[in-house]
């Protein structure tokens, strides 16, 4: 679990919008550029063999080592893993009011970014590959 | 047109029918045919109209006898139609993109590839602050 200073959690919002509105709201470049300028926004080139795992232990360190300076707690009842693997529901498609839902995935110690490319209902869509990247996305745990 | 339909009802009565055996006017040609001449177009030709100067009525006799039958003979009863009057006529597939073109603009994840190590991937993390998930996690 981190916790998200108040300072960073305004570049989320709209002036004059209630916070759960303007998280839906935001939508594409918008949420990437608010999620870029809190340090929540990472591109590597790594190996398909690479895990998730190692993946989760390398973002969580840039974001720990990040301007923003993110801590994490864990609680005993937690995994151990400092983030959440998100999955796309119902195989990327959109439910009656337009929003694709994203739901944690299991991480297991083995499951690699290669398993992620080839499992196109959930990880691999064509909405995951954004300009000639596989976009990962992941939560708090 | 109706008038030609008419006409020759009026000569005979279309009611009856002929019973009368159809005698050709004609004189059959006597076999062996005579030799082709060279005027002849075809063997048998001069045996097709009668040397005299009338010709044979053979355009009213068939009109009449076309005449009899269509108001004598026993028609069979028109079936009951079936089903639609209108059909829809035969399935035709609507204009539909081409699918190269469709495939070659969809993302594929081989574009995300380091072109010159293949075994190599360009990721892109987008890490959801906790307030999103608060509220469920949409694709944003």
């Amino acid at each position: 679990m981190f916790s998200i200073k108040e300072s960073q959690l305004l570049l989320f919002q709209i002036p004059g919008e209630s916070l759960e509105r303007i998280l839906f709201h935001l939508a594409g470049e918008e949420f990437s550029h608010a999620l870029k300028e809190a340090h929540l926004l990472h591109q590597y080139e790594l190996p398909l063999s690479s895990t998730i795992l190692s993946l989760i232990t390398t973002v969580a360190a840039d974001m720990v080592n990040s301007p923003a300076g993110y801590s994490f707690t864990t609680t005993p009842r937690r995994t151990a893993q400092p983030l959440s693997l998100l999955a796309l529901m119902n195989r990327g498609n959109a439910r009656r009011d337009g929003r694709i839902r994203l739901l944690p995935h299991p991480v297991t110690q083995d499951l690699t970014i290669q398993d992620l490319a080839t499992d196109r209902f959930r990880f691999s869509h064509e909405k995951c590959i954004d300009n000639n990247k596989f976009v990962i996305h992941l939560g708090e745990n | 047109m109706l008038s030609q339909i008419n006409s020759p009802s009026e000569r005979t009565q279309p009611s009856r029918p002929i019973q009368a055996v159809y005698q050709s006017a004609r004189t059959l040609p006597t076999l062996p045919m005579r030799a082709v001449s060279s005027t002849q177009p075809f063997l048998g030709f001069s045996a097709l109209a009668p040397p005299s100067a009338s010709p044979l009525p053979t355009q009213a006799v068939n009109a009449d006898r076309l005449a009899s039958a269509a108001a004598t003979l026993p028609r069979q009863q028109q079936l009951p139609r079936r089903g639609r009057r209108r059909t829809r006529g035969p399935a035709v597939s609507g204009p539909v993109l081409g699918r190269l073109a469709s495939n070659s603009l969809r993302p594929r994840i081989d574009d995300c590839l380091v072109e010159l190590n293949p075994s190599t991937i360009r990721v892109l993390v987008k890490v959801y602050p906790p307030i999103v998930s608060l509220f469920g996690h949409v694709l944003h």
